[in-house]
């Protein structure tokens, strides 16, 4: 590592805390960020992308001070930011600039646009208007408007010009770093191209750091030199762009990369995805957060059983652990009420086979169906919970470097257990 | 077009951040004007205070009742915060005689109420107190006759046993001889009294309880929200009425009473306007170039919520122009202040309707403000509506 | 394409009034949709795409909308000349649609089944409605129907919300589904799912569906035939390999040349969207168009046959259409291969406007 990083961010955590009563006792915590680290080098384009609900604007507003961290350091420029106050937050606020994401709400309404450019100089002390003024002017020529335009307003501007203003604004205080928030995804598809020329354009010349942040990976692809994979609160995967997008190592990688629409036809189908919602942040599951939905997750050590009946095994005792088995709805589904259809029926639900080929699992798994339907439910979310651990669910994966300039958090990595290709 | 592609250093690298100077903290024009027309008011209360021998008139038949100083606070304070900016902002003030000239209703009731204000202040100080003329009362308005049940001599022409009105008294006069049209006067004089200072003591608590709840939020909003919504059940009127048997009726206790108890409104709709405003995407923009809450609020709180302020505000001057002409009808006034409610009720004694112009004269001008004061707040809610075409 | 088409528009004009003028949103509009077919409309803001969807079934409020010209026919009846009533029992019914932001779609003071049932109870006299509202509900892949079918919309996740929308859709079996943009609000995996979802629904029920979207990577998974909209015109029209693939009408390049992340260089479209009150002469895109010459001001190019595919199929004209003059008679479309022409071809005022 040649240069030192310009924004260095260690086990950051962001945790909203549910309180209840007038006491404020805490009944839960949202973990929005729950343990993030990353580097960004000067001059790096760094791309955090993820689904929404996985933190990564919450790491946006930490990184500026907007809302003040849980736990962990953010040193920016080898200093730590977490105890800035007054002048000295002043000043890093000056550094660190934000571009948001909605053109139209960035804008306060009743000001022009000179006004609205203007601002920040203002609140750093320049007191002149006029010379205020004509670096507006000057800056707004430098984004593909022209000086004349600093006297109208917001709404007289279309989503992408906007967003150049925006991008104006961002550099009048001559920063280092711009953290930008889904800085074209509520823009045009062909708009968004020039925006995002803007943006390396100025990058270049006025050689920013930019933290860059999308859940649009085609995006990120295009703009961004190294990419941070964000689910629910944790960075999964951490690498040069086009080395984790074309071959990534983390499973919710891989599934993001298999979920984006190719333009050009695929041999085939595309791949199955996902299945299931984002867990809540307010309670992430164990181990490896990713465990609940992974297509990729470990079995235990002696169970021989295909890829995706594994899966849909393991994915029945989890939701056999989270809700309960109702026999009525059951019935009314299968439409009978003899247990050996429902015994299918059952199967049928969860996507397992009417019978496993490892015997171990096909008994553990009868019989928790047997318990199941003789009402004793306790017993069948022991029987395959005992049957069917998996270390995923145990072990929180640590990032483990794929090469020198990659990682990612993933307990495949650090078994070296071979990653099947689909 | 991508911009950046010069070669002269940008203007904004140019800047040594270092050696910037810190504070700028410069006045608004409202603020140098208020300063400035409350600094004159103090001048010459402070000459009435020291110089003046009491009991004697400030300077010509005027001996400063405590009610015409609030007048004059409000009066300055309305024209540096309500409407200097209206006219200073090119956007409001394009979008304002856009409202004037689009709307017939929002032109003639923005004349109406210039001629109420003009009328209610210089115009009254011109004209005085109406004089009584006892010799003649009732005299119809002018190119009209009256009943001639009614007692007095006529002043115009009597033809066929028919009193004709004259343009002396173009509208007319009442019981005591005094001329409608100089009541009507009285009358607005009341009317801008009443709606000013009231406005002013609503406004400006409305205003500091409203930001402060919203703004802070947490146990103080809860704190505040919760006295307002309690202080919201007690009614003003009541209030009012009870001060009025317990010591005399007057102007001044109304305008306190209403004042000091009906800002709940008001403070509600600053409130929520406040806490939309506090989210909003460009208060996240300004608070990540280092805006602090003092900038926020002065920059973009306050002026977003302005309009709200100022609707919900009429919404309430309206109403109390109505609940003062109730209150005269019910003789729990103070019969010297001649509001138009006190003129028409007065009228509605045992001539009525044979003396109709003494009621329809202050009742028509009672009814054109109240509209011409709704019709107006709805103008200007829609001068402040983001969403409206400039 | 033989057959005759479920859905055929023709002509389609739609005219707004507004206080800054008549704005013409969508204009001699022409595709059809065939059963079981799959037809996309993609365009950007300002193209008309929303405004075309809606008017099939009348959805656009007509102050301040007017259909001023064409014809809408659905399986034989002419949608644009019924009355409201034989409309309404076609909407929900026969044609269904699903829109963009599934919260706008529910309403929060139902719950979730109610609101399928409602659907159903609308145009089928069936008793059981709720009980087919759990069965659609389950058909959408919702884990716990029965449960689900009890909760109210603010208690679900986006995706859970579009699932529930597109079985509120299906209800009543009808022929055809219009999707207005259904997973743009949507995660990218959330996104494939209801994808993959809609794409078995069809394939089970026989659906024809017309999709409305500007994401071109949604049109190359789901559609068989793409239609490319621009400022309220017809663009381009063809099979979805070849329009995406090898591209015919200049925007449609353009398009394709700004996507970001394709590993090619990412072009971006110079100029900026007509404006709807005073739209440019002759060709809509001439103004931004590298390749526009003194014909594209003076006239509206129509809609060309392009003789090229790589996917003819079965039919000797591989149906694909361009409305660009290089397309017709006196021009020769190799020509937009080979470079930008003449820049001083372009009007000089319009040219560089940042978008």
């Amino acid at each position: 590592m040649t240069e030192a990083p310009l924004l260095s961010v260690r086990n950051l955590k962001q945790h909203y805390p549910v309180t209840k009563g007038l006491l404020g006792r805490e009944v839960e915590r949202v973990r929005a960020v729950d343990g993030v680290d990353f580097d960004l080098r000067p001059g790096e384009t760094l791309g955090l992308v993820g689904e929404s609900g996985c933190g990564k604007s919450t790491v946006a507003e930490t990184t500026l001070r907007l809302e003040d961290p849980t736990d962990g350091a953010i040193r920016f420029d080898g200093e730590d930011v977490a105890g800035y106050e007054g002048d000295a937050l002043k000043e890093y606020r000056r550094r660190v600039q934000l571009v948001f994401q909605d053109p139209n709400a960035t804008f306060d309404p009743r000001m022009s646009v000179g006004e609205a450019v203007g601002e920040p100089l203002l609140i750093h002390g320049m007191g002149d208007p006029d010379r205020r003024r004509a670096i507006v002017e000057d800056l707004l020529e430098r984004v593909g408007l022209s000086a004349g335009d600093a006297d109208r307003y917001p709404h007289e501007f279309s989503g992408g010009q906007k967003q150049r203003i925006a991008l104006a604004r961002s550099l009048v205080l001559d920063p280092d770093l711009l953290v930008a928030d889904e800085p074209v995804s509520g823009l045009d598809v062909s708009v968004q191209a020039s925006v995002l020329e803007l943006m390396g354009d100025l990058q270049e010349t006025f050689d920013l750091s930019i933290l860059f942040i999308s859940h649009d990976m085609s995006v990120v692809r295009e703009f961004c030199d190294r990419v941070a994979v964000m689910y629910l609160g944790e960075i999964v995967e951490r690498g040069p762009v086009e080395a984790v997008f074309e071959d990534p190592q983390h499973p919710y990688t891989r599934a993001l990369m298999d979920a984006i629409p190719d333009l050009g036809t695929r041999d085939g189908p595309p791949p199955e995805p996902l299945s299931g919602d984002v867990p809540d942040p307010a309670d992430p599951p164990d181990g490896c957060r990713f465990h609940t939905r992974c297509p990729a997750v470990i079995p235990p050590e002696d169970l021989d059983l295909d890829r995706a009946v594994w899966r849909a095994v393991y994915d029945f005792r989890l939701a056999l652990e989270r809700h309960s088995f109702d026999r009525e709805a059951l019935a009314e589904r299968v439409g009978a009420t003899d247990d050996e259809t429902l015994r299918t029926g059952a199967r049928e639900t969860f996507d397992v086979p009417a019978e496993l080929s490892d015997p171990d699992a096909e008994s553990a798994v009868s019989t928790a169906i047997d318990a199941l339907l003789a009402g004793d439910e306790e017993a069948a979310v022991d029987r395959l919970g005992a049957a069917f651990v998996s270390p995923c669910e145990r072990t929180e994966p640590k990032p483990v470097g794929v090469d020198r300039k990659r990682d990612a958090a993933c307990l495949r990595l650090e078994d070296r257990v071979e990653v099947e290709a689909d | 077009m991508t911009g950046a592609e010069t070669t002269d250093e940008p203007l904004f690298r140019s800047v040594d951040w270092e050696n910037e100077t810190g504070r700028t903290w410069s006045p608004s024009p409202s603020t140098w004007f208020a300063l400035a027309g409350l600094a004159a008011i103090g001048l010459l209360f402070a000459y009435d205070l020291l110089v003046v021998p009491p009991n004697q008139p400030v300077v010509g038949g005027w001996d400063a009742p405590i009610i015409d100083w609030l007048l004059l606070v409000s009066l300055v304070l309305f024209f540096g915060y309500a409407l200097l900016p209206l006219a200073s902002q090119d956007r409001t003030r394009r979008r304002l005689w856009a409202q004037v000239r689009n709307r017939p209703a929002v032109a003639a009731s923005v004349a109406w109420l210039v001629v109420v204000l003009l009328l209610g202040t210089v115009g009254y100080a011109i004209l005085g107190k109406p004089t009584k003329h006892l010799t003649i009362p009732y005299q119809p308005p002018a190119f009209l006759t009256r009943d001639p049940f009614l007692p007095g001599r006529c002043v115009g022409a009597v033809v066929g046993g028919q009193c004709h009105g004259t343009l002396q008294h173009p509208l007319g006069t009442n019981v005591y001889g005094e001329d409608v049209a100089k009541l009507i006067v009285s009358g607005m004089r009341v009317a801008v009294t009443l709606s000013l200072v009231t406005a002013t003591i609503l406004v400006s608590i409305a205003t500091l309880v409203g930001t402060v709840a919203g703004f802070v939020g947490g146990r103080v909003d809860a704190i505040l929200t919760g006295y307002v919504d309690f202080q919201r059940t007690v009614p003003a009127f009541l209030v009012y009425v009870i001060f009025a048997f317990v010591t005399k009726p007057s102007l001044l206790v109304l305008i306190v009473v209403f004042g000091f108890l009906n800002w709940g409104g008001i403070a509600h709709v600053v409130r929520s306007e406040v806490k939309a405003v506090r989210e909003a995407g460009y208060v996240r923009a300004a608070r990540s170039a280092g805006a602090g809450r003092l900038h926020v609020l002065r920059h973009h709180v306050l002026p977003n919520v302005s309009g709200g302020i100022a609707v919900a505000t009429t919404r309430q001057i309206a109403t109390l122009i109505l609940i003062e002409a109730a209150i005269s009808y019910l003789e729990l006034n103070d019969v010297m202040v001649r509001s138009w409610g006190e003129i028409a009720a007065s009228g509605m004694g045992q001539w009525f309707p044979l003396n109709w112009w003494v009621v329809a004269g202050p009742g028509l001008a009672l009814v054109f403000t109240v509209v011409a004061v709704s019709v107006v707040g709805d103008a200007i809610r829609d001068v402040f509506d983001p969403r409206g075409v400039p | 394409m033989t057959g005759d088409a479920l859905l055929s528009v023709e002509d389609l004009t739609v005219e707004f009034d507004t206080t800054q003028g008549t704005i013409r949103a969508i204009e001699e509009v022409t595709f059809a949709v065939h059963p079981g077919e799959t037809v996309c409309l993609v365009g950007e803001s300002g193209s008309g795409k929303t405004v075309a969807g809606e008017t099939l079934t009348r959805l656009i409020p007509t102050p301040p909308g007017r259909v001023v010209d064409g014809s809408v026919t659905f399986d034989g009846q002419d949608l644009t000349a019924a009355s409201e009533r034989e409309l309404r029992s076609i909407r929900g019914n026969r044609i269904a649609h699903v829109f963009q932001n599934p919260q706008n779609a529910l309403d929060p003071a139902y719950t979730v089944g109610d609101q399928v049932a409602e659907t159903i109870e609308l145009h089928r006299d069936d008793p059981n409605a709720h009980e087919r509202a759990i069965e659609l509900l389950d058909r959408v892949d919702l884990p716990r129907p029965a449960t689900a079918a009890g909760k109210y919309p603010h208690e679900l996740s986006g995706g859970v919300k579009q699932r529930v929308v597109i079985a509120a859709a299906l209800a009543a079996d009808p022929d055809l589904l219009i999707a207005d943009e259904p997973t743009t609000a949507l995660d990218v995996v959330t996104q494939a799912q209801i994808l993959r979802l809609l794409a078995d629904l069809q394939a089970e029920r026989d659906l024809s569906v017309l999709f409305v979207t500007h994401d071109l990577g949604v049109v190359s998974e789901v559609a068989d035939r793409v239609v490319v909209v621009y400022a309220g015109r017809v663009m381009e029209r063809g099979p979805v390999e070849d329009v995406l693939e090898d591209p015919a009408h200049p925007y449609t390049r353009a398009l394709i040349a700004s996507l970001p992340g394709r590993g090619e260089s990412m072009e971006p479209l110079r100029g900026s969207f007509p404006d709807p009150v005073d739209r440019p002469d002759g060709c809509l895109f001439h103004p931004r168009c590298p390749h526009a010459v003194e014909e594209c001001r003076e006239t509206v190019p129509p809609e060309h046959d392009v003789l090229r595919s790589r996917y003819a199929g079965e039919s000797a004209t591989p149906n694909r259409s361009a409305a660009c003059v290089y397309y017709g008679e006196n021009h020769d479309s190799a020509e937009l291969d080979r470079g930008e022409h003449d820049a001083t071809e372009i009007p000089a005022e319009r040219e560089g406007d940042s978008p």
